[in-house]
């Protein structure tokens, strides 16, 4: 569906919407295989508005820091997000981001039979499971 | 994957859950003449073709949805009856059923998942089978609004032609007969006599204890919400288990109280009662005469159209407040050329529900302790009484709310979207976030309406409903004046900031939709009299939220219930 660069691209826009911290970061926490089943059924639409962001935050990251956005490293990644959220550059990723934050959040913080989140681990994380509740698998 | 979550519960939901009592049976074929048709499995309708077929008459009740079974994972937290975002788990199906959301100034065609569709549910149980449950009596001075604050310009306002007395016996059966958990000591506006609720209350959960203080400072008294929902074993159904998701699906222990799993069952058990699911009712038919006969139903919705008439000596419409009127408005005939019941242009007027103002605060400490359902402190001290407002509304905290729809409505306006910050604040206040909220008494508006529309087609080629028109602009007065207090509540609770914000002017119906067909003393601004009778028609009668005049300002589930019992034993008695 998505090339493997398309595909690194939007693990890291994705890992910027959702970062690391002492909990996992997005794609850590299933967002990819949230979006790849979306992509494949009811965010089918999505598909070409985030191909076209992907290759724009490309363009734009290897315009700037002469390297792609996946490997630029995640403070030039927040950098340049701030950036677009600013309305200083990739007009179309800026319209695609409450979109793509939604998702984002749909894939970490839904129940794993959406395909992300599979351990529950936001739900821990926010506290929707109490310390010592874990899945019984 | 098998998440099993709810397991650690420690008790045994193979043995507990509700599931084989849902499975379908092979459908018993549709005869082709039954004493009552009865429209609509949901609150009214369940209740009505109960009492019918237990006074000895031969029912058939036609739900167009079928039975839902409860996700034993849990449920789908995108795709249920309180997070549409990719589909229902209680129905409708989405292509088949679209509507027209004519709000706008470009009508648009929408499906279930959008909010201007106004889903309720459409399933056996009707909203009853994944509703909150919260189980509140209509304040006597809800049922005579126009005598207490006059007509606004504009407004429909008007009393009803029954009394909180006419209504007070039947609130008492649905309590005791379904089973509601409360605690009457405090529930002071409902006059002497009642009898209690046969369960005890939900106790105060975490974040009941800080509202509790923040009410006693502030002098108000408050009270549990009352819940058509079992504290102890009642009726032969389990108690409920505390679980996290509760409003917006179905009850994983069958300790919910919907007519699914009360009235509909007992009817059944009279051997007189037939429900056909999966069956939609494309139009009431009239004969030369213009009176009633029957139904024109489309069997095996989904394998095909099939249509096919059912006579009957009495027909009750409860199809739910939209899709009622909608009815009503297909059924025409050279005697009745705008509808049935629609002679003096009132049906599908006065849309109303509830305008929902609430507000969150910040608490220092978590006081959230994952206890289901949620709501365990309420107050109605601002129902009426509010200074230079029309009505008001019942305040109390909400359901317990998945983290994603936290995520969606829960955050401040001032926290990014995304980034670090997005999620530190997820991580460190979804359990310090409380929430207050209330539905507002809304102000009905004749221009609220449902219409037929002129090109759209459901999959069997029935117009659809057209909804336009917004409530009327003293509603959303109200909804500020409520949303003030909200604040205020969270404010002497302890939060340390407070965000949300009243709502602006549109249209609502939605899970509390109602008022598309009310009731009344005068033929020429009402559509039914008093016990649900259309004007005009012996044999034809309506028993959902489409009959109220006002819809209170509390949720009306127990008000259509009610109503139905009462509308229920008079059919019956014909
Ligand atoms: C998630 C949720 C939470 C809620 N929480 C609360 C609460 O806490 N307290 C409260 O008081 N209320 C609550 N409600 C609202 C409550 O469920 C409704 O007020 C109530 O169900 C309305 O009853 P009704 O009989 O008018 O219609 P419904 O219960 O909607 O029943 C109508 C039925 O008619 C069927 N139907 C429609 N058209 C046709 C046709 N042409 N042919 C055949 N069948 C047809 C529909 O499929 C449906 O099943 C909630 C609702 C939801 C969905
Ligand atoms: S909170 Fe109780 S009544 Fe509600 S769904 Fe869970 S177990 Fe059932």
């Amino acid at each position: 569906m998505l090339t493997p660069s398309e595909l690194s691209t939007l693990r890291a826009f994705m890992d910027c919407l959702i970062p690391a911290d002492d909990w996992p970061s997005a794609w850590r926490n299933g967002v990819g295989q949230y979006l790849m089943r979306q992509f494949a059924g009811p965010l089918r639409h999505m598909l070409p508005a985030y191909r076209s962001a992907l290759a724009e935050l490309d363009a734009e990251s290897v315009a700037r820091f002469s390297c792609p956005f996946a490997d630029c490293g995640s403070e030039r990644q927040l950098e340049l997000l701030v950036a677009i959220a600013a309305g200083e550059a990739c007009p179309e990723t800026r319209n695609l981001l409450p979109a793509a934050a939604s998702h984002a959040a749909e894939g970490y913080y839904a129940d794993p039979g959406n395909g992300g989140n599979p351990e529950m681990t936001s739900w821990r994380m926010v506290g929707y499971l109490l310390p010592g509740e874990i899945s019984a698998p | 994957m098998a998440h099993g979550w709810l397991s650690l519960t420690g008790r045994d939901l193979g043995a507990l859950t509700g599931l084989s009592r849902a499975a379908d049976a092979a459908p018993e074929p549709i005869q082709a003449e039954y004493d009552c048709i009865v429209i609509g499995a949901g609150a009214g309708g369940g209740i009505v073709a109960c009492l019918m077929a237990e006074a000895g008459h031969r029912t058939l009740l036609v739900e167009r949805g079928s039975h839902v079974a409860p996700d034993p994972d849990g449920g789908d937290h995108l795709r249920n009856q309180r997070l549409s975002l990719y589909g229902v788990n209680a129905g409708p199906s989405l292509a088949e059923n679209p509507r027209v959301d004519a709000t706008g100034s470009a009508p648009r065609t929408v499906l279930a998942t959008d909010g201007a569709w106004n889903n309720n549910a459409s399933c056996v149980g009707g909203g009853t089978r994944v509703y909150g449950a919260q189980a509140w009596r209509f304040h006597p001075k809800d049922f005579r609004m126009a005598s207490e604050y006059g007509v606004p310009d504009g407004s429909s306002l008007a009393d009803w032609p029954i009394t909180y007395g006419d209504l007070a016996p039947h609130y008492e059966r649905v309590e005791w007969e379904l089973g509601v958990a409360g605690d009457t000591s405090s529930y002071g506006y409902t006059g002497s006599g009642s009898r209690g609720y046969p369960m005890p209350p939900f106790p105060v959960t975490g974040s009941g204890v800080p509202l509790a203080r923040g009410a006693a400072s502030l002098g108000w008294e408050t009270l549990p919400p009352p819940m058509l929902m079992n504290t102890i074993p009642y009726g032969g159904r389990n108690a409920c288990i505390h679980c996290r998701h509760c409003v917006g699906f179905p009850c994983p222990v069958d300790a919910k109280n919907g007519v699914h799993s009360t009235m509909i069952p007992r009817g059944l058990a009279t051997g007189l009662l037939q429900l056909a699911t999966g069956a939609v009712v494309r139009e009431i038919v009239t004969d030369g005469k213009g009176e009633v006969t029957g139904v024109a139903l489309l069997e095996e919705a989904y394998t095909g159209a099939n249509l096919r008439s059912v006579r009957a000596r009495t027909v009750v419409v409860a199809a739910g407040a939209i899709e009622t009127a909608r009815l009503l408005l297909n059924s025409r005939s050279s005697m009745h050329p705008d509808g049935l019941g629609n002679a003096s242009g009132h049906v599908g007027r006065n849309l109303q529900g509830h305008y929902y103002p609430s507000a969150r605060g910040l608490m220092e400490e978590p006081c959230w302790d994952g206890v289901g359902p949620g709501p365990c402190i309420a107050t109605c001290r601002f129902n009426h009484g509010n200074p230079g407002v029309i009505g008001g509304a019942m305040l109390c905290n909400d359901f317990i709310e998945l983290p994603i729809i936290f995520w969606r409505n829960g955050l401040p306006p001032d926290v990014p979207r995304w980034g670090i910050e997005n999620k530190r604040w997820m991580r460190e206040n979804y359990r310090r976030t409380l929430q207050v909220t209330g539905p507002v008494q809304e102000i009905p508006s004749p221009n609220a309406r449902v219409e037929l529309d002129g090109s759209v087609r459901d999959r069997w080629g029935i117009p659809v409903a057209r909804l336009s028109g917004r409530t009327h602009p003293e509603t959303v007065k109200t909804a500020a004046a409520i949303w003030e207090r909200c604040c205020e509540w969270l404010r002497a609770s302890g939060a340390s900031r407070i965000w949300g914000g009243p709502p602006g002017l549109g249209l609502s119906g939605g899970q509390h939709q109602a008022g598309t067909c009310r009731m009344g003393r005068d033929p020429r601004s009402s559509v039914t009299d008093s016990f649900g009778r259309v004007h005009g028609h012996q044999n034809l009668f309506i028993a959902d939220a489409s009959l109220h005049v006002t819809n209170g300002g509390f949720n009306p589930v127990l008000t259509v219930m009610a109503m139905a019992f009462r509308i229920g034993g008079f059919v019956a008695a014909l």
